[in-house]
């Protein structure tokens, strides 16, 4: 199947952030890692463009409501576009959809020193 | 329509549970067992009993025995994974999954032994693990149903299997709850979080043999990674609230020793992890009080309040009244210790 000529081009986030937080070790602060597309390869761009486009943070609540499971971990997500950013925020069994979770995952993964980029 | 008893409108399961489970248990081709054990859980899921399923699957066994498995999520997100090691087959070389065994079966052990409590339901309920949760996963949870465990970043956290009170915390999650049912958030939060540290503490004390004099009081001493120049030494202590750790990273501890220090805030479902200091402190006061080893007065005095004095939403009052209470049963002198330690907390 090809894409349609006549429809736009989905347009690249600038920067995507991800921060984790609570879970068994609540208080403690864990550092936000970002993204910055720019900066990346264009494997890498469409890689990242295809986990925004299946995580649809427009589509998303805010924040997910309910304490998820005890000692779940809490991940803000936020991607930001020219002109506007849309975050959401989410925990273990609290019923987020899978891609968040695989967004979220990519983002630590690539700027986590010493560990493959995926 | 299936007519079969047990079996939902529209659905039927041509194989009964139990014969699937017989084949997970006993056939000698591994690859069968776990077939058998992942269509135990699917089926499970399906018909939405998935924790009666595990209350049932085991039930013809004898009190006390431990039935533990572990599986591996091979850094994906799905659970349980796939089964690796299961009640009785020997350690391997997967050191998280080694772990994971032999600190449910401490735990497990710890109940049996000391609280007379057969698994975390009290009815023999298997131990599910899952390691290798995710990628860079830096915590551990229980889900109601199992526990599962990250192997941590490498930077900041090590695994989460690496320490037992880490492990007996999540699996007393599980027997909140089966009885107090505390609600988590709020005070009834902080609650449940307490009496999962409470008891990983014990249980940890109970394997080393220590006294309450000679015990650390520290949850997850060794899962921080140290570094030069910061204090990284455990994620919580009982002992002395707010002196986990200090680091330019990761914060200083903010956990209240007393009432006065209170959060108010929202965050961490309205300060679970935060306010928990308070009873962790308390008890550590009653159990230091009391001397002698922390499991054999203190530990029963919180744990029949856990499990026949506290209900959804019981708040810190609420604890210190019933364990003020069911202390006098334990002596004058436990009596007094009890009454001062949630006095000297403020409550």
């Amino acid at each position: 199947m090809t894409a349609d000529p006549s429809s736009p081009a989905p347009v690249l986030p600038v920067v995507v952030e991800c921060q984790r937080q609570g879970g068994l070790a609540f208080p403690l602060r864990r550092p936000a890692i970002s993204v910055e597309v720019a900066g990346l390869d264009e494997a890498e761009r469409q890689a990242l463009q295809r986990l925004v486009q299946a995580a649809d943070l427009a589509g998303q609540p805010a924040d997910y409501p309910g304490p998820g499971y005890p000692d779940a971990l809490e991940t803000h997500l936020t991607v930001t576009w020219p002109g506007h950013s849309t975050s959401v925020r989410f925990r273990d069994g609290d019923g987020h959809p899978a891609p968040l979770d695989e967004l979220a995952g990519w983002v630590l993964r690539h700027n986590r020193p010493g560990q493959a980029k995926k | 329509m299936c007519q079969h008893a047990g079996c939902p409108p529209h659905i039927c399961y041509i194989i009964p549970p139990y014969m699937t489970e017989h084949v997970a248990t006993n056939a000698p081709d591994p690859a069968m067992r776990r077939r058998a054990l992942r269509n135990l859980y699917h089926q499970g899921q399906l018909r939405g009993m998935r924790t009666a399923m595990n209350q049932f699957a085991f039930a013809g066994l004898g009190t006390g025995t431990k039935r533990r498995t572990v599986y591996d999520a091979q850094h994906g997100g799905d659970l349980p994974g796939t089964l690796v090691r299961s009640e009785g087959q020997a350690a391997g070389q997967d050191v998280a999954v080694n772990e994971a065994y032999d600190y449910a079966g401490t735990t497990y052990d710890f109940y049996f032994d000391v609280m007379k409590r057969n698994s975390v339901d009290d009815k023999g309920m298997r131990l599910d693990s899952t390691v290798h949760y995710s990628t860079d996963y830096d915590n551990a949870f229980w889900n109601g149903q199992q526990m599962v465990y990250g192997d941590g970043d490498g930077e900041i956290f090590d695994r989460f299997t690496k320490c037992l009170d880490v492990i007996g915390h999540e699996l007393t999650h599980g027997v909140t709850q089966f009885t107090a049912g505390l609600t988590y958030s709020s005070q009834s939060g902080a609650l449940n979080e307490s009496f999962s540290d409470v008891f990983g503490s014990l249980i940890k004390q109970y394997a080393a043999g220590d006294t309450a004099d000679k015990a650390d009081w520290l949850i997850g001493e060794g899962l921080l990674i140290p570094k030069a120049g910061t204090n990284r030494t455990a994620l919580r202590s009982m002992k002395a609230p707010g002196t986990a750790y200090d680091d330019p990273t990761l914060g200083k501890d903010p956990q209240p020793a007393t009432m006065k220090d209170y959060y108010s805030g929202s965050d961490d479902n309205y300060g679970v992890h935060i306010n928990s200091g308070i009873p962790n402190h308390a008890f550590y006061l009653a159990a230091t009080a009391i001397g002698g080893k922390a499991w054999e007065v203190a530990g029963l005095i919180w744990y029949e309040t856990l499990t026949t004095r506290l209900q959804l939403w019981s708040e810190f009052k609420d604890a210190a009244a019933a364990t003020r209470e069911v202390a006098q049963k334990h002596g004058p002198a436990a009596a007094k210790a009890v009454d001062d330690a949630w006095t000297a907390v403020g409550l």
